[in-house]
């Protein structure tokens, strides 16, 4: 759309920087007078980070996320660089709580999703897959995972049917019953309840396919029991009557991915019946797509503000030269609200770069090894 | 003047799926039924009205008087080309430009022989609300605008970028004000609260701005420009002069705006020069923020003066009034 009206701009696209260390490595860095990032992943910045500071490349750092938002500039040896300050890690649940002792929706929806790989995709990929022998051996891997029909058979519905109803017996009555049984949950707050799949499910008929996702309003309500054993029938036959042969079902291929909206209806419907099991608050379809997706919301008027930001940086940086960036750069917080001072944009100084050039210690020696792969 | 708009539906959902997680799908109702107009769009409203268009408000560009596409306008505007230069009207060059940003929303044009002719269709137009660059009128047509949107009830921003600084006028609501309700933690809104905002006249007659300074520091100086500017229209070879009169009535110092040399530059970046790309970019994401609170009743607004200074990248608020704001 638009034109550049003095300058020259070039673009690679379709290449992945952090995969091409021969073509983008430290020497394209050292070719540029300043770099401007407008990534939207840790690894990425962690990656461009390391290629400036090697490169003795100012490089001018931003990211947003809803209405907040903020700029920096890192110049080696002179401000603290990318990796200075710890960086929030995804989330990351203990397998037993996903498995067996879920007390949030977040933990359901994990769940769901490698419900999604056990049922449709690559079984062993999935945190519930077990091949062990034995009693040890949860009640739902045979009946979810070796009792998988052919697609090459062309399976009917009626059979379709059955097995949806047995995998989910298996995961939502039996399993839970068992736990139960073996005082699994004994002192917990919220007692589970299975489900009774018979009753739910009762109301499907085979090769009848009402999916409640394509019902009015049908992402933005939450669906009942009912329903989402109705769902998780109606992914069942898509997948099977769609399929030719893996990759189209039952491999790696068929992933998680939150703009597949198949695997977005299966996992809502997995969850909730998990979430009701254990007394959990159960979600639509629109919540649970934003958890399981990890969406961050963006806005045009943040990254207007933060973009502009940079080049203001960047003009600082071309008048003043990169050895003054420490002193005239800023490190600059876009807020919500504003300040007691009544400021809604307030730069403040840049952080001072570490010094690892100690020798001798552990540390500083780890840092320049670091450093010198880079090179 | 019945306008059709447009509801938040599944499909407009998935669209706008990224902004309603933040601000939820009864702001994006509110918003898809708003209406902005903007007129006479200068570099700073370009971007303000991107910012508008691309949230999925519905938007009409209002041209008053001539507006032919001159090279400081392809320079500013966003949505002007070096090839727009000489075109006959600034909003019928930009207008496809606009649409192309967002197909599913409404960007109109219209096009008024002169101010008092566009203001009487206020009452019966329905615009939310009006955003205006104010250096290329006089005081007094700003003055008018401000009575005649608090009459309508349509909100109000005047606003002009100029050098490295950019300035803006406030007014939200109409007699009755506006209720609005306070971010106070995560998915909690404060009880509703009004705020009454008080129309430019006041701000204009105000005799002592040496007052408006608070514990922070002085009012600030770009604030300062921007009113001389508006007043010190058309002084031509008289402007230097009258904008030092002018401090010294406000009760400020004759340097308050530096140097002789600085006060003889200011007229240049006041009415002539192109606008700085990345201030319209910042303070037009700035003014974006305002609209969106205006707009969805979450969140405070500015009161009622908003100022970017690009020497020290403060971006603040100036509380001028008069009034306290706050309803009695």
């Amino acid at each position: 759309m638009q034109e550049a009206p003095e300058g020259y701009v070039e673009s690679y696209s379709g290449i992945s920087v952090t995969t091409t260390p021969d073509r983008f490595g430290v020497n394209f860095f050292k070719r540029f007078d300043v770099v401007l990032n407008a990534l939207d992943n840790v690894d990425a910045r962690r990656h461009v980070n390391r290629l400036c500071l090697s490169a003795e490349t100012p490089l001018i750092e931003a990211g947003t996320t809803g209405y907040l938002g903020q700029t920096m500039v890192i110049m080696g040896k002179q401000t603290e660089c990318y990796e200075c300050q710890p960086k929030p890690t995804q989330k990351v649940y203990p397998i037993c709580t996903i498995r067996s002792t879920p007390s949030m929706p977040v933990h359901c929806i994990v769940w769901g999703k490698e419900l999604y790989k056990l049922m449709i995709g690559s079984a062993p990929d999935s945190m519930l897959f077990e091949d062990e022998e034995g009693d040890k051996k949860s009640t739902f891997m045979s009946p979810v995972v070796n009792e998988r029909l052919k697609v090459e058979e062309k399976p009917s519905p009626e059979k379709l049917l059955k097995y949806t109803k047995s995998a989910l017996t298996a995961l939502f009555t039996t399993e839970i019953n068992k736990q139960l049984g073996m005082d699994r949950y004994k002192g917990a707050k919220k007692i589970p309840v299975a489900h009774d799949i018979e009753a739910m499910a009762k109301g499907l008929e085979a090769g009848v396919l009402n999916p409640p996702s394509e019902s009015e309003g049908g992402e933005k309500r939450v669906w009942t029991n009912e329903e989402c054993c109705q769902e998780i029938y109606c992914i069942v036959s898509e997948m099977y009557t769609g399929a030719t042969s893996p990759p189209d079902i039952f491999s790696s291929s068929v992933a998680f991915d939150k703009d597949s909206h198949v695997a977005m209806r299966f996992v809502t419907a997995a969850f909730n019946l998990r979430a009701s099991v254990f007394k959990i608050e159960t979600n639509s379809y629109y919540t649970a797509k934003g958890v399981a997706g990890n969406i961050i919301p963006a806005i045009a008027t943040t990254n207007a503000i933060v973009a502009g930001q940079e080049v203001f940086e960047l003009i600082k940086i071309l008048k003043h030269g990169k050895d003054k960036v420490m002193e005239v750069c800023k490190f600059t917080y876009c807020l919500r609200a504003k300040t007691r001072k009544g400021f809604f944009l307030q730069p403040t100084s840049l952080q001072r770069v570490r010094r690892w050039s100690r020798r001798g210690t552990r540390q500083g020696r780890e840092r320049r090894r670091e450093e010198r792969i880079w090179e | 003047m019945l306008t059709k708009h447009k509801m938040a539906t599944p499909s407009t959902d998935q669209i706008y799926d990224r902004q309603i997680r933040l601000w939820g799908a009864e702001s994006q109702t509110r918003m898809m039924q708003s209406h902005v107009a903007f007129v006479n769009v200068s570099g700073l409203t370009s971007e303000v009205l991107k910012n508008v268009v691309l949230a999925g408000i519905k938007c009409t560009l209002i041209s008053i008087g001539p507006r032919v596409v001159s090279e400081a306008d392809a320079a500013s505007n966003l949505f002007l080309r070096k090839g727009d230069i000489g075109a006959a009207n600034v909003e019928a060059a930009s207008q496809a430009r606009v649409q192309e940003l967002n197909v599913h929303t409404t960007v109109e044009h219209l096009v008024y022989g002169d101010l008092s002719s566009f203001l009487s269709t206020l009452p019966t137009s329905g615009y939310t609300l009006l955003v205006s660059p104010a250096l290329g009128m006089s005081t007094l047509d700003s003055q008018t605008i401000s009575s005649s949107c608090r009459a309508s009830g349509s909100s109000l921003i005047l606003c002009d970028s100029f050098g490295f600084h950019a300035c803006a006028f406030l007014q939200v609501g109409g007699d009755e004000g506006h209720t609005y309700r306070k971010e106070a933690g995560k998915d909690k809104l404060s009880d509703p609260m009004t705020a009454i905002y008080p129309v430019i006249e006041g701000a204009d007659s105000l005799g002592d701005w040496e007052g408006l300074k608070t514990r922070f520091g002085g009012v600030p100086k770009e604030w300062v420009a921007w009113m001389i500017g508006r007043m010190g229209r058309g002084k031509g070879e008289d402007w230097k002069f009258f904008a030092e009169e002018t401090l010294k009535a406000k009760k400020l110092p004759s340097t308050y705006l530096g140097s002789q040399d600085d006060l003889a530059a200011l007229p240049k970046s006041l009415y002539s020069s192109p606008c700085i790309v990345p201030v319209c970019a910042v303070f037009g994401g700035q003014l974006g923020q305002e609209v969106l609170k205006m707009l969805t009743t979450k969140g405070e607004c500015a009161w009622n003066f908003l100022t970017f200074n690009g020497e020290t990248q403060i971006a603040r608020e100036v509380r001028v009034g008069p009034d306290d704001g706050k309803k009695q």
